[in-house]
């Protein structure tokens, strides 16, 4: 993040790859269509980067992005002079879907590689060796910094980075052949 | 993936784990340096940052979302480092 802040682009684009499934999931929510969501994403991201030196750390730089995507989605809600209807988890009477939210109108096809995907993961975490899965579920399940987790786990702090590490390695191995992002569709 | 200690630094770095001193400054500049530059490291990062997504149950389509917010990104920047085609 303060390398981002420092004007480093790769850093930058290294925060494009780790939020923009979030963020276009947080549009989505909007029932816009697949094209309307990604073109929203995309200027969500461009507005932050513009924005980045109004980024004071008084939140977290998800809160901070995720506040102008949602402005954004509205603005251009309202521009359409759209009915404006937002959807939120759970008190809906019906379920909310985001894989279908997100393909859009490829839903059918994009929803199942996206589960295809998710199970595929699932079956790996369950093949990891304790230490790993339970390092990388602190991670990524409980938000632990690895400082939080090497205390918890009572390891140093580069043993919790080297099992996180292990253990996305050994679960994208697995992914490898479901998912083979082609060297078009790389950042 | 990319060798071993390299993937395990930009798998830090995707935790922002630079900052809390799991890796240190050296490391974080060789680790974007290498993102610049290498292929298979950016590869690393989708499928790490992918199955982080798919733990916490967002969607996971390979949407090449990314891919195009950087280039739409790029004409903000020209003076900027760019990542290579």
């Amino acid at each position: 993040m303060r390398r981002a802040l420092d004007g480093e682009s790769t850093a930058f684009d290294l925060l494009v790859v780790r939020y923009q499934r979030r963020i276009a999931s947080l549009i989505s929510r909007y029932r816009l269509d697949a094209a309307t969501i990604e073109d929203l994403t995309q200027e969500a991201f461009i507005k932050a980067y513009r924005g980045l030196a109004g980024f004071r750390g008084e939140s977290s730089f998800f809160t901070w992005l995720a506040r102008i995507a949602l402005n954004t989605a509205k603005t251009h809600l309202t521009e359409r002079k759209s009915r404006v209807e937002t959807v939120s988890f759970g008190d809906e009477d019906g379920e909310f879907d985001p894989y279908a939210q997100m393909a859009g109108d490829d839903s059918t096809e994009g929803a199942l590689a996206s589960r295809q995907v998710a199970e595929a993961i699932d079956a790996a975490m369950a093949g990891l060796a304790p230490d790993l899965r339970a390092a990388l579920l602190m991670r990524e399940i409980e938000g632990k910094s690895y400082l939080q987790i090497a205390d918890a786990l009572a390891v140093p702090v580069n043993t919790v980075r080297s099992r996180i590490f292990r253990a996305r390695d050994a679960i994208a191995l697995k992914l490898r052949p479901l998912i083979s992002v082609s060297r078009d569709r790389r950042w | 993936m990319s060798t071993h200690a390299s993937s395990e630094e930009i798998s830090g770095l995707i935790d922002g784990e630079d900052a809390d001193g799991a890796i240190d400054a050296a490391a974080t500049s060789a680790a974007l340096a290498h993102l610049r530059g290498a292929a298979d490291a950016r590869e690393a990062v989708s499928v790490y940052t992918l199955i982080g997504d798919a733990l916490r149950g967002w969607p996971v389509a390979d949407d090449g979302y990314s891919r195009r917010i950087i280039a739409a990104l790029g004409q903000d920047r020209p003076d900027q480092d760019t990542l290579p085609e």
